[in-house]
């Protein structure tokens, strides 16, 4: 029941979305070469606005379930003033002009807008029945299916990712508990751009955690929607499809289709920012820039690293203009570009300025006079040669198995080099691809960043296993047997990690028995929500998402306000800071989780004088094995701090 | 469907221009390449699942 549930507030929050995006995009008044590209290109813009609108109340401290409710109902309504204002003013002119009014999208795509859900969706029934009839739609179909509905298990699972636990869904639950979206200062993550934690936080307010989990399940499949669109147009209906589906099938988007992260969501935006700039590149009309920048910050407002996609698109722009238009016209070009990108995309990054004079913090802090604490850049000793081996068979060493790229790429991408450069589509969009990957090699050599060029891959493994059939017979055959088994299984990979989610997504399983099973915090923090309402926790873990309670961490803490105490001199600080207890954890797996120890060191000798409240070990099949100690703080050391203060406050008065 | 250019029956494949036991040792090397590339990722992954 909690899953259908769910599933309809995915579905209506998705066609509220769709709805938006759909007259915005009118506003716009282009067409787009696929169905599932307009609707891939309107939810997304939908789904941009929508966490504006919730920002802007979390701004202005009234975050809560019927203000949400009545400002995304005002923000639909005023969309759609604005839409049949347009599509007046348009018909007028058109009247005027005595043409034919120009639509927003073409007639056979009308189902496509939205403007008839239910043909749309009966017209996509018969075209699946129709196509999974031939071996090559069977196959579609087949892999489809089982990676939609394996990943759609993963998402019905409570959430247990770690940087979930830590920020993507622990900060948007603290912006619901204090009905605002505030720079929570200790904590490195509340300044980030966070266009997805805005629609965690409706998911939140709405539901819980598994609904903002579905969210980006959502964005997943729009990203597979948007890499069909990308390719339709140099690889035909079929070949798109195709692209499509070797995309989703990237071990990394299905894992990510499972968690409440955000790196799809970067991967889906750049992409239609590089849709909007190649349909700019063909018919150089305004309305496709701007779209280009809008996406582009929707981009910058999901994470930083669209910046290096978006800065190769502005140069691209201002060498394709100043080629055909001159200088003038090209910096003109470029400046609306980024005017309109940092329109869309710039608040984040002005409220992190704002607040601690850094507008990336906590990376390249050095830049701005800010003691660095995190790498800013993250290099493997391997070479830009070695690399995409490395990176296929040793991923543990570029972020993990679970983000990896899989082998397609690597084996037949080489493929396009024995065709004729722009004998297939698969060379044009290569570059900005190969572009970016430098940049990613510079900078941050992790694969989950990496992912805004799979679609570029996709569309050239298509391109080079097609493109193969009339140049080698046996390449081709070598080619397609390779996708065919790499598709197959990475589709098992899908499987084999919806397994353990299958109980709980369909309920035979409760959420909190799956959780006292995968999550290893989620025993102490029922513990503590109900038997301790009003502590504090700072904790030696980040996972602090299930703790209801205030829970900071110590690193965190050290990083706002550097302190010198250590043993007794540090319990009692604390304790006169107002925390109430200490949680200690210790991880026997390295391979599962790594603690640094600086907090326990610190503390010393005193953790052995301070009351343990309750102390629980998490052994998991995975082999992940931690052990908890919550630990009391002493009261009288608190009481005699506050007593001070108040002394304190009595004299000044 | 105005910006559809191509059909997938519309997708060239002209080869490169150059003798044609170049282009047949080059499409042999490739697919030894795809058999290599293929063969090691599913060692290493099967290999780091078993373990």
């Amino acid at each position: 029941m909690n899953q259908l549930v769910e599933l309809a507030l995915l579905s209506l929050i998705a066609l509220a979305a769709q709805h938006a995006g759909r007259r915005a995009l009118e506003l716009f008044r282009v067409t787009w070469s696929t169905r599932l590209g307009h609707i891939a290109a309107s939810v997304s813009l939908g789904l941009g606005m929508l966490s504006y609108v919730v920002l802007a109340l979390g701004l202005t401290g009234t975050l809560t379930l019927p203000a949400v409710i009545i400002a995304a109902l005002a923000w639909l309504a005023t969309l759609e003033c604005a839409a049949s204002w347009w599509r007046r003013r348009s018909q007028v002119a058109c009247a005027r002009q005595g043409v034919a009014e120009t639509r927003s999208v073409s007639a056979s795509d009308s189902a496509a807008t939205g403007k008839n859900h239910v043909a749309f969706a009966s017209g996509l029934c018969r075209n699946w029945i129709a196509r999974s009839i031939r071996v090559d739609g069977a196959a579609q179909v087949l892999l489809l299916t089982v990676i939609t509905l394996g990943t759609l298990t993963g998402a019905l699972a409570p959430p247990t990712a770690g940087d979930a636990m830590c920020y993507h869904l622990e900060i948007p639950k603290r912006f619901v508990q204090l009905g605002a979206v505030q720079f929570l200062a200790l904590t490195d993550n509340s300044l980030f751009p966070f266009l997805m934690e805005m629609l965690y936080t409706l998911a939140l307010l709405v539901r819980g955690a598994v609904l903002a989990q579905l969210l980006h399940w959502l964005v997943g499949l729009l990203f597979a929607a948007a890499v069909v669109e990308l390719a339709t147009p140099s690889l035909g209906r079929a070949g798109g499809r195709w692209a499509g589906l070797i995309a989703l099938a990237v071990p990394g988007v299905t894992n990510q289709m499972a968690a409440p992260l955000n790196d799809l969501a970067v991967a889906l935006f750049a992409t239609l920012l590089v849709i909007a700039w190649s349909r700019w590149s063909e018919v150089r009309e305004w309305r496709w820039l701007v779209l280009a920048a809008v996406f582009g910050g929707f981009g910058l407002s999901v994470k930083l690293v669209t910046a290096a996609m978006a800065a190769i698109v502005l140069v691209a722009i201002f060498a394709q203009a100043w080629r055909r238009d001159g200088f003038r016209t090209a910096a003109a070009t470029a400046s609306v570009f980024v005017v309109c990108l940092v329109v869309t995309g710039g608040v984040w990054y002005a409220r992190s300025w704002y607040h601690l004079g850094n507008p990336v913090y906590p990376y390249f802090n050095s830049l701005f006079g800010i003691a660095a604490h995190t790498a800013s850049t993250l290099r493997t000793p391997y070479s830009l040669i070695e690399f995409p081996w490395a990176a296929t068979m040793h991923p543990e060493a570029f972020g993990g198995r679970g983000v990896q790229f899989g082998a397609a790429f690597l084996a037949i991408l080489p493929g396009l080099c024995l065709m004729r450069h722009g004998a297939t589509g698969g060379h044009r969009l290569l570059w900005p691809a190969v572009a970016y990957t430098l940049v990613w090699f510079a900078v941050r050599q992790d694969l989950r960043f990496l992912l805004p060029v799979v679609p570029m891959l996709a569309i050239g493994v298509v391109a080079a296993q097609r493109g193969l059939h009339g140049v080698h017979r046996p390449a081709f055959v070598a080619a397609s047997a390779a996708l065919a088994l790499v598709l197959a299984f990475q589709a098992l990979i899908v499987a084999k990690r919806s397994r353990p989610c299958l109980a709980v997504a369909i309920g035979r399983e409760s959420r909190d028995e799956y959780l006292r099973r995968h999550e290893p915090t989620f025993e102490l923090a029922r513990f503590v929500n109900a038997h301790l309402p009003g502590a504090r926790l700072i904790s030696q873990d980040y996972r602090g998402f299930y703790f209801a309670a205030d829970f900071v961490r110590e690193a965190a803490l050290r990083r706002h306000a550097s302190y010198a105490e250590r043993g007794d001199a540090l319990v009692d600080s604390l304790a006169r800071q107002g925390y109430t207890h200490v949680l200690l954890v210790e991880s026997f797996n390295p391979d599962a989780a790594v603690y640094e120890r600086e907090f326990e060191q610190r503390l010393g000798a005193s953790v052995d004088r301070l009351p343990v409240i309750v102390a629980s070990r998490f052994s998991s099949a995975a082999g992940d094995r931690r052990a908890y100690r919550l630990l009391e703080l002493p009261r009288d050391a608190a009481q005699a701090g506050s007593n001070r203060e108040s002394k304190r406050v009595g004299a000044a008065n | 469907m105005n910006q559809l250019r191509a059909d997938e029956s519309l997708v060239p494949v002209p080869s490169r221009p150059g003798p044609t036991h170049v282009r047949l040792a080059a499409g042999w090397l490739f697919v030894g390449w795809i058999v290599a590339v293929c063969s090691s990722y599913f060692y290493f992954m099967l290999r780091s699942i078993w373990r």
